[in-house]
């Protein structure tokens, strides 16, 4: 590997700097341990959490060492274009916001979780099969946390040895599986705050450093040179378009009304307009998440554009791959010493989002798949019990999944969409129907969820075995067959999965009615 | 900045997406010095509040409710 490929500012003292901020935010985790008496400590805090601390929180979870690496990445992909993606998610968070659109009816129920309104709509058996497929899109869409984890810790430090990353993320995975097992929500909060204020200090120091690196205009003219005026026009983009937005508009709204770790933040609010101004509120959070780290990805690629060896090692067939460029361009311009207090942000912003997302699933297992099961209920200590079996199982899982899935070349952020997609293309039009259609069946809720699924086809590891196998089926010859792989874009998989889910919602209801015998609450 | 890109269209991209970067920056600044003072407040409340709810239903701190 060229010298100019090779180096880091990433030194001894930098690893003391993460030694010390890691001890002293897991013992935070694990100090706040004797605070647990019930499952309410555990899981939402004995519900004490006042706003600013919420935000933090909030912000902490948000923000994940996932959001950065994917922003980036595409900020490097597609230049300024890929603004465009947290405008829209900002867009889309503001208009559920003002208009309430299905956070309203969720909040009036009372429910805590999508599932739990499925069940008091639609039934038991429709509360199960929503809870099974929003934990196993949930679970999916954190599986390849842990490889953008291992992606930025391998470039900032320059270790080489896959084996030595790979230990340093699961030592991570376990320290956060642990306060987060014994804490609950406890832990989380308080680690939240801490890991708040140590990831603004990093993005503010990153952005700083980027900008001075290389320069607003030069920033420009390399997106000018390099991708044309699909760079800077998100219309005329190749990974755009129109289609693309499109299918952003519709994962920013189905994000915001139907993703449980938002859903349950609305629903937690004190009324429906506290709900809504959260979303109204947070739109601002939605846009900087993004914005922010895509810019560091145009930086890094301005940076390797610059750079002959560099850019060989970054194209086609070179030894590094898009997700590298933005930690890869940080280890080169970031001081010693600076570099350490970034490395330990964005490993804040790791933990912040793993301990969030971990709960969040965990208590979906544990409410809506397991205590239904019981028909006397679950005592608080077998709940509690059962939230850290379900923690420990999914962070097995994350292991295992992030050491083998393939991403094939596709945006880590479209696999993020897609399968965040693989639930809410069904459960956006189940939450609309369930809400403001008084038809609407469990018949038709099941043919929604199970039509929704669908989207899991426009991941690329399926869709590269499934496309070619029904192409030939159909008797089509291999030009053919790539034409349909170049139409079937995992915009074009995603939105016809929707649009099946809503004819899937309608024909069902239309021809399997429930029967009116007054167990279930319709819309109000 | 007319010259490198070229076009009307292109310029206005662009001078969104710049004022769109320095918005998100100002506005994340501000965001971050008031949740940090008013977070640090809001824990030494949260802590309050708990002790208050295990005094008054009798729970032993860092034992889980048995039943």
């Amino acid at each position: 590997m060229p010298p100019d490929v090779a180096t880091t500012n990433f030194t001894g003292l930098d690893w003391v700097i993460v030694a010390i901020y890691i001890v002293f935010s897991v013992a935070i985790g694990f100090l706040v341990r004797r605070y647990v008496t019930n499952m309410t400590d555990f899981v939402v805090a004995g519900r004490t959490i006042s706003k600013w601390l919420g935000v933090a929180t909030v912000i902490g979870t948000e923000i994940g060492l996932v959001t950065v690496m994917y922003a980036a990445e595409m900020g490097y992909r597609a230049g300024f274009s890929a603004f465009h993606i947290p405008v829209v998610l900002a867009a889309m968070a503001l208009l559920v916001g003002a208009t309430g659109l299905g956070i309203v009816p969720l909040r009036r129920m009372g429910v805590l979780t999508i599932p739990e309104f499925y069940g008091r709509r639609f039934g038991p058996n429709t509360r199960a099969l929503g809870a099974t497929i929003l934990v196993l899109a949930g679970v999916m869409n954190m599986g390849l946390f842990l490889k953008a984890g291992a992606t930025f810790v391998a470039n900032v430090t320059g270790l080489q040895h896959e084996a030595h990353i790979k230990w340093i993320m699961t030592v991570m995975l376990a320290l956060v599986l642990a306060y987060t097992m014994l804490g609950g929500m406890l832990s989380v909060v308080l680690t939240d705050y801490v890991q708040f204020i140590m990831l603004s200090i990093g993005i503010f120091v990153c952005t700083g450093f980027a900008l001075r690196a290389t320069g607003w205009s030069s920033l420009v003219s390399a997106v000018m040179q390099h991708k044309g005026p699909g760079g800077i026009n998100p219309l005329v983009s190749e990974s755009f378009g129109i289609t693309y937005i499109l299918f952003m508009c519709f994962v920013g709204m189905a994000g915001v009304m139907t993703w449980q770790p938002n859903v349950v933040r609305a629903c937690a609010a004190r009324d429906t307009r506290t709900a809504r101004w959260m979303f109204v509120g947070g739109s601002l959070g939605f846009l900087i998440r993004q914005l922010i780290p895509a810019l560091w990805g145009i930086c890094a690629f301005a940076y390797i554009a610059g750079n002959p060896a560099m850019a060989a090692a970054f194209a086609q067939g070179g030894s590094k791959t898009s997700m590298d460029a933005m930690p890869f361009f940080m280890a080169r311009i970031l001081p010693t010493g600076v570099l350490g207090i970034v490395m330990s942000a964005m490993l804040a912003a790791f933990m912040s989002t793993h301990d969030s997302y971990l709960l969040a699933w965990s208590s979906v297992i544990v409410q809506d798949m397991v205590a239904p099961m019981f028909p006397h209920g679950l005592s608080e200590r077998a709940r509690i019990w059962c939230t850290r079996v379900g923690i420990l199982a999914i962070g097995v899982f994350l292991l295992l999944f992030g050491l083998w899935y393939p991403l094939a070349g596709q945006a880590l952020w479209n696999y993020m969409a897609i399968t965040g997609a693989i639930y809410f293309a069904g459960a956006t039009v189940v939450i609309i129907a369930g809400a403001y259609w008084r038809r609407a069946s469990s018949a038709g809720a099941v043919a929604a969820i199970v039509a929704g699924t669908g989207s899991v086809l426009a991941l690329a590891p399926v869709r590269s075995a499934v496309l070619p196998s029904l192409g030939r089926l159909l008797g089509l010859g291999a030009s053919e067959i790539a034409r349909l792989e170049s139409h079937l874009t995992e915009a074009n998989i995603t939105l016809s999965c929707t649009v099946l889910a809503v004819i899937a919602m309608v024909v069902f209801s239309i021809l399997i009615p429930d029967a009116c015998d007054g167990s279930s609450e319709g819309p109000s | 900045m007319r010259r490198i890109i070229g076009g009307p269209e292109l310029n206005g991209w662009m001078a969104f997406w710049k004022a769109l970067t320095i918005f998100s920056l100002v506005a994340y600044g501000i965001l971050v010095l008031v949740v940090a003072v008013g977070g640090l407040a809001d824990i030494a409340s949260m802590f309050s509040s708990l002790d208050r709810q295990h005094q008054q239903s009798g729970a032993k701190p860092g034992r889980e409710t048995p039943s």
